[in-house]
């Protein structure tokens, strides 16, 4: 039988391995652009560092208790010569020393909390405004600009101030940018003022781990949000609350750029679309865009022609400008070893497959959906245009989904 | 073990007599299980079926497990996914933990005060079917035609489970079926706190004073009253949700200024003193293992204590910790995080007792002093992690990710299953006379250990990568397919922890040593009488002089603070007394009652998902039977001339 | 329900470990619970009692207080008599004991008579339950009150029938106690659900 101490030894030693082993937690280096421990940006960098510290105080406290189990276990084992212990019933200094002790601890903890909630709890001064709206399972993001034209097909000119855009949102490198996470459109009056929330949804979470910690998008709701990147390059986001069936799909993508390429990227997302899609008298403007505005009806739920507004599904004006589709979960472009899109490669053929049948590549929850959803007419995500349609509804052929996919990815 | 579990899968066609108004008079047998008072078999019953749960909950998990054992998992479909999570947590919550601690309570609570039964016999039986008739309610939505689970998560956030089912939000009636189900637990659950805490205040043997009663029983009090006011809350919300589902109220629609905060306030007012209720029976069993093991008496009893009715008081304080990524502002959150952190002094004060219970003592280092000190470990790191998610902005980076899956895993399987499994091994052989095997036991609590540490250590770190809770499926190249394959791989580890447990209760019943009264040297008063009890507990009311007092029948302290064995005899004196005493005892009578009134429910239940009337009708018209019936039947049946 | 059972089955009497019975103790824990049920509508009624959008159908426009008022009055008429029951059943005088039960019922369902046909009346008007938050707030929070009223008037009908029979003994003054403690509960509830609906809320939106 080992002595006392080597047996002491040993549990010092199993300490050490689960020490390090929570180590190696505090130290991952995994870099997979939404790791928390790797922050890009002032916000999360302020998070990580609150945290760091408080984390080696729990493995402390973590690694006294645990060896202090392990070692009075094994020292205190009942064998022969101790088998009738002193009954101890307790000690008055003790309680006091272990209720005051945490207690210090804990106050330590709560200062430098309450002072990061605060500092990061601040309203900017002129910031980017960005309005993330968390929809079943996609994001909108309705960036505001300065104002700018829209024309429509018919020549009607409207002053606008948002663009607005799905999935992907481009900030520029360095500045602070206010997010408003949020899971309703608002209804806005004829003079622009707000009058009531429209097509709300569930509630989701906006996060961008490594700009930020979560921002609820909670129905009736404003939640603003800073966001910062140090340096220009894609962060990956996740939508962070349970928002039904595609939750685990419903990713996004935060692209940060010089302020020139930014400014470059408003303007052009503020132009109208590269092809007509109606004539002046509102008409179709050609076959594809039959089939998108009528045998399909895809305006329905679609603004195609308009960077201003939004619907009860993505604006696809300038789809062709984005890297991703559905939810970010496919690429729209081949990608460079960099992870670069190159924008001679599109995916069409993928394209084509979702506009074929979306349902079919992700889950969604819209069997029987056509045209603008309503009461009674259930229609969570894409519905599918080759499966379940609804009587009296034209069934899509596959030709028809890749005549739909070129187009859209003309529409830079 | 045979008759209770046939008789769980027999239930749903209940023994009919033809004229209902004969009293059932057999307390033996297999349908005496559908109508006896007797606590200690209410407590088999729950416990048995709790147990049922735990494998169909292990086994929900085991398929969560398989699915994301690798990046992109097929195992299952999002849909299915979405199902088993939702019922893993519901059925690990409400229809593993809390019946779990209800049924250890039920056979131990009169035991260890020295009473005969509890408070309300009828009422008790009453409570196990409410909760057997929920648990089947809820499970019956996975039959194909009731069109799935529910899939709003265990928490059910408005508007995803709220909003009318044709706005599409969350397809099928899983969300109704979770509501009514659980709103019929509940009823359950608060008639057997109501039970427990009548029974301790009231029916504690002559001399059974607060401060002589063992900790488990003060943790159970504590319990039933947070059960009884947590519940309602949480009923009240379930309501909302129902009335918003089903019969167009707007209580969480917000295109008309409904707030869907207001639901996860009420939820977590209920839901973390929930959590409470799930850790503070566990809390209970060690303080119970920890002097008998170590053979000293609990260091710091009155400070135990208190910092149980501390840790239950402040419990109310701090619901919002779960809704700090919601936007509550600044103050909110400081002042709730604060609050939070606080917990952790009475929460580690009882740790520092129980090390010091330990400190100096002779341990004998058999399974439940294992599982005892297991859970002191692996709870002390979950309590720790949650601590973490007290320091709200680094909460915005941990909440809905691994990171919270690891905490609460910690001190729920790590804590609390650990306590439950520690508990079993403890008092079986005062259920059944036998003793479960030691050896197989010690493999079970290192296997479990292991097991449970691969499973849910790596989650941490996930978490801190960014890995979000509630995904079916995640992409490779994110870094996380290794850890989550020894995550996976832990959960087979665990499953066949949790098969040698199985193996070890069904065989150990029959096959076990036998145990004698006394097995382990107890120190309450459950040890005091034989194993198993008699139907009656004790043949003579005992007189308590002192906390443990079974104990110090036993020994005594010398001035050096020594163990001094008292002789024999003296202990066996006032405890076993013979059998035949028990026949002046006049126990309350069997009924069905408990049963007829409680098979109203599901009925009702249906109605309301599906809003049919006439069944609403035949479910109340069963509900009055059955509570008329029951108000009009005297407890105890006349003595048979 | 259950009655002192295991105490009175036993062949040594429990004493009672805080002096107040089995049962009265379980009823006092229930009333407690329930009272906390009711707290959390009442917060979702304060919650939602300004919240109603431009347009739609306002409660205090259909509020018609002087006939809740008198209701209101009646229910709590119905406690004086619930009490007088009591006392006479303590002093074993039955046919009072009918009498004071059956009045306190029969004030129980003109209370609930009143609050179907305000229910009514307001449908009609056009606030319903689906009108808005508050409309929610206020049908639910009302009409569960309106259930534990009709299940207290069934319980005290079951206790007239018994003491009919004449099964109703003088020692079962308890059953009687019991009844009454759940009634009064259900009166000091509404006390605060028309205090907050009937009285604050008109104040609080003041004149439109
Ligand atoms: C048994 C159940 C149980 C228990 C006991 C606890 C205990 C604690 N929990 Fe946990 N918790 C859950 C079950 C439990 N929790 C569940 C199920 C969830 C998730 C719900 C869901 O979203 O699905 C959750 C989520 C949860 C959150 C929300 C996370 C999020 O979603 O973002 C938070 C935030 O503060 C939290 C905190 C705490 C704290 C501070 C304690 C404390 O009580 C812990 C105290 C203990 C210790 C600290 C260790 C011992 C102490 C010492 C050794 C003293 C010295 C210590 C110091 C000086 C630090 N928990
Ligand atoms: C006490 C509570 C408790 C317990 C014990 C467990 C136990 C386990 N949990 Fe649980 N879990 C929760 C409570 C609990 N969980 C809750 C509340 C949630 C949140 C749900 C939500 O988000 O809504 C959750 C969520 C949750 C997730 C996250 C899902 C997600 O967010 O997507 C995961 C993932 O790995 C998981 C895994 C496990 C595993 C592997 C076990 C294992 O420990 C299970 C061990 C048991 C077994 C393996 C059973 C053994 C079976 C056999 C031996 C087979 C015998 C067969 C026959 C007799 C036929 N759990
Ligand atoms: Cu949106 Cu999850
Ligand atoms: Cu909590």
């Amino acid at each position: 039988m080992a002595s006392f101490k080597t047996k002491w030894r040993r549990s010092a030693v199993a300490a050490g391995v689960l020490a390090a082993a929570l180590a190696l937690a505090g130290c991952a280096t995994n870099n997979n652009g939404e790791n928390t421990l790797h922050p890009k940006g002032t916000e999360a960098r302020r998070i990580l560092s609150l945290f760091t510290p408080i984390f080696w105080v729990a493995v402390f406290v973590g690694v006294c208790v645990l060896t202090a189990t392990l070692v009075f276990a094994i020292k205190f084992r009942e064998r022969p010569g101790n088998t009738n212990p002193k009954q101890i019933h307790g000690s008055t200094p003790l309680e006091i020393g272990w209720t005051i002790v945490p207690a210090l601890i804990l106050v330590v903890i709560a200062v430098f909390t309450i002072k990061t909630i605060f500092q990061m709890d601040r309203t900017l001064k002129n910031p980017i405004e960005v309005q993330a709206v968390g929809k079943q399972w996609w994001w909108q993001f309705n960036t505001k600009t300065d104002p700018y034209k829209v024309t429509a097909a018919d020549g009607t000119q409207t002053t606008a101030t948002e663009i607005v855009t799905a999935n992907e949102v481009h900030i520029p490198v360095g500045k602070n940018v206010q997010i408003n996470a949020q899971a309703c459109d608002k209804v806005i009056d004829a003079k622009g003022k707000q009058t009531g929330l429209t097509n709300c949804n569930v509630i989701h979470s906006f996060w961008v781990p490594e700009l930020n910690g979560k921002a609820d998008a909670v129905p009736g709701r404003d939640h603003l949000w800073i966001i910062e990147a140090d340096k220009a390059g894609t962060y990956l986001g996740e939508c962070a609350e349970y928002c039904g069936l595609s939750h685990a799909n419903m990713h996004f993508r935060v692209i940060a750029e010089s302020p020139d390429d930014y400014a470059k990227w408003v303007k052009q997302q503020q132009k109208g679309p590269a092809q007509a899609l109606l004539t002046a008298d509102n008409k179709p403007a050609g076959n594809v865009q039959n089939l998108i505005v009528n045998k399909f009806g895809c305006v329905g739920c679609h603004v195609l022609t308009d960077p201003s507004k939004y619907a009860f599904a993505p604006n696809l004006t300038h789809l062709a400008s984005r890297t991703t589709f559905a939810s970010g979960y496919f690429d729209l472009y081949a990608r460079d070893k960099a992870g670069n899109p190159i924008y001679s490669q599109p995916n069409t053929q993928k394209l084509a497959d979702w506009i074929y049948n979306a349902p079919g590549l992700l889950p969604m929850e819209s069997k029987d959906c056509r045209l603008p959803p309503g009461p009674n007419a259930p229609c969570a995500g894409m519905p599918s245009f080759s499966q379940n349609t609804p009587k009296g509804q034209a069934t899509m052929t596959k030709d028809e989904a890749m005549q739909i996919a070129q187009y859209l990815l003309d529409q830079k | 073990m045979t008759t209770v579990s046939d008789a769980i899968s027999h239930v749903e066609q209940p023994h009919q007599r033809v004229d209902l108004l004969h009293r059932p008079t057999k307390s033996t047998g297999f349908w005496s299980w559908f109508t006896t008072v007797d606590h200690k078999k209410i407590g088999i019953l729950y416990v048995v079926t709790a147990f049922v749960f735990l494998l169909v909950g292990g086994i929900e998990a085991l398929l969560i497990r398989l699915q994301l054992a690798g990046p992109n998992g097929k195992v299952l479909t999002a849909a299915m996914y979405n199902q088993l999570f939702t019922m893993h947590g519901t059925t690990m919550v409400f229809l593993m933990g809390m019946p779990l601690a209800v049924g250890f309570g039920n056979y131990l609570l009169p035991l260890m005060i020295g009473a005969r039964d509890v408070a309300f016999p009828r009422l008790n039986m009453f409570g196990y079917w409410a909760f057997l008739m929920g648990g089947l309610f809820v499970y019956s939505s996975f039959l194909p035609w009731n069109g799935g689970a529910p899939n709003a998560g265990w928490f059910g956030y408005t508007p995803l489970s709220s909003a009318p089912i044709g706005n599409g939000f969350l397809p099928g009636h899983g969300a109704d079926f979770w509501a009514v189900g659980l709103v019929m637990l509940g009823i359950g659950s608060t008639t057997s706190a109501i039970n427990f805490i009548v029974t301790v205040l009231n029916m504690r043997a002559p001399g059974m004073t607060f401060l002589r009663m063992p900790v488990f029983v003060w943790m159970m009090l504590v319990t039933a009253f947070l059960t009884l006011f947590a519940l309602p809350v949480v009923t009240a919300a379930l309501i909302m949700v129902y009335m918003d589902r089903n019969w167009g109220s707007n209580f969480f629609n917000s295109a008309i200024g409904g707030d869907p905060l207001l639901y996860q306030h009420l939820f977590w007012i209920f839901g973390h003193p929930e959590v409470y209720i799930l850790i503070l029976p566990g809390m209970g069993i060690i303080s119970e293992i920890l002097p008998v093991f170590s053979r000293k008496p609990l260091f710091g009893y009155t400070v135990v204590i208190f910092s149980g009715i501390a840790i239950g008081f402040m419990g109310w304080g701090v619901w919002a910790h779960h809704m700090f990524a919601t936007g509550l502002g600044p103050i909110a959150v400081s002042a709730f995080g604060l609050s939070t952190m606080l917990i952790a002094v009475p929460t580690g004060v009882k740790i520092f007792n129980w090390l010091g219970t330990v400190w100096g003592g002779a341990i004998r280092l058999n399974t439940p002093m294992l599982f005892a000190l297991g859970f002191i470990a692996m709870f002390t790191i979950g309590g720790l992690s949650g601590v973490l998610h007290s320091v709200v902005p680094a909460d915005t980076q941990q909440t809905d990710t691994y990171f919270v899956v690891a905490h609460f895993h910690y001190v729920l399987f790590g804590g609390t299953v650990f306590a439950f499994f520690g508990g079993l091994f403890y008092w079986f052989p005062k259920v059944y006379g036998r003793m479960m095997n030691d050896r197989l036991g010690k493999w079970t609590f290192w296997v479990l250990l292991v097991g449970f540490n691969l499973t849910f250590f790596p989650m941490h770190i996930l978490g801190l990568e960014g890995q979000p809770r509630r995904t079916y499926r995640y992409g490779s190249g994110l870094g996380w397919d290794t850890y989550n394959r020894i995550a996976s791989l832990g959960a087979f580890v665990i499953a066949i922890g949790v098969l040698l447990l199985l193996v070890n209760m069904v065989v150990s019943r029959k096959h076990g040593q036998p145990a004698g009264a006394d097995p382990w040297d107890g120190r309450t008063l459950e040890w005091s009488i034989p194993s198993p009890p008699p139907e009656f507990n004790f043949a003579e009311v005992p007189e308590v002089e002192a906390r443990d007092d079974w104990w110090h029948r036993k020994y005594t302290e010398d001035d050096r603070g020594l163990l001094v064995r008292l002789p024999s005899g003296a202990a066996e004196a006032v405890g076993h007394g013979d059998a035949e005493a028990g026949h002046h005892i006049h126990l309350p009578s069997p009924s069905y009652y408990p049963l007829v009134l409680s098979i109203g429910l599901p009925i009702l239940g249906y109605a309301a998902v599906y809003h049919t009337l006439w069944l609403g009708i035949i479910g109340a018209i069963v509900l009055t039977f059955g509570a008329y019936a029951w108000a009009i039947e005297p407890p105890t049946a006349e003595e048979p001339a | 329900m259950e009655q002192v059972a295991i105490s009175a089955g036993h062949d040594t009497a429990q004493h009672s470990g805080t002096g107040v019975s089995n049962t009265k103790l379980a009823i006092w824990l229930f009333l407690s619970s329930d009272f906390l049920f009711f707290g959390a509508f009442i917060s979702a009624f304060l919650l939602y009692a300004d919240r109603t959008p431009a347009g739609a159908k306002q409660l205090t426009d259909e509020l018609n207080i002087p006939f809740t008022s008198a209701t209101s009055f009646i229910l709590l008429m119905s406690s004086l008599t619930m009490v007088l029951a009591l006392a006479a059943i303590q002093r074993g005088d039955h046919r009072r004991v009918r009498i004071w039960i059956l009045a306190t019922a029969l004030f129980g369902a003109v209370f609930i008579g009143g609050q179907v046909f305000e229910f009514t009346e307001f449908v009609r008007n056009g606030y319903a339950l689906q009108t808005s938050t508050q409309s929610s707030a206020f049908f639910v929070l009302t009409g569960l009150h309106g259930a534990h009223v009709t299940i207290g008037i069934i319980w005290l009908l079951s206790l007239w029938g018994l003491s009919s029979q004449g099964r109703l003994k003088t020692e079962d003054a308890p059953k009687v106690e019991l009844a009454g403690l759940y009634w009064h509960f259900v009166d000091v509830i509404w006390i605060v659900i028309f205090t907050v609906i009937y009285l604050i809320t008109p104040l609080t939106q003041g004149t439109k």
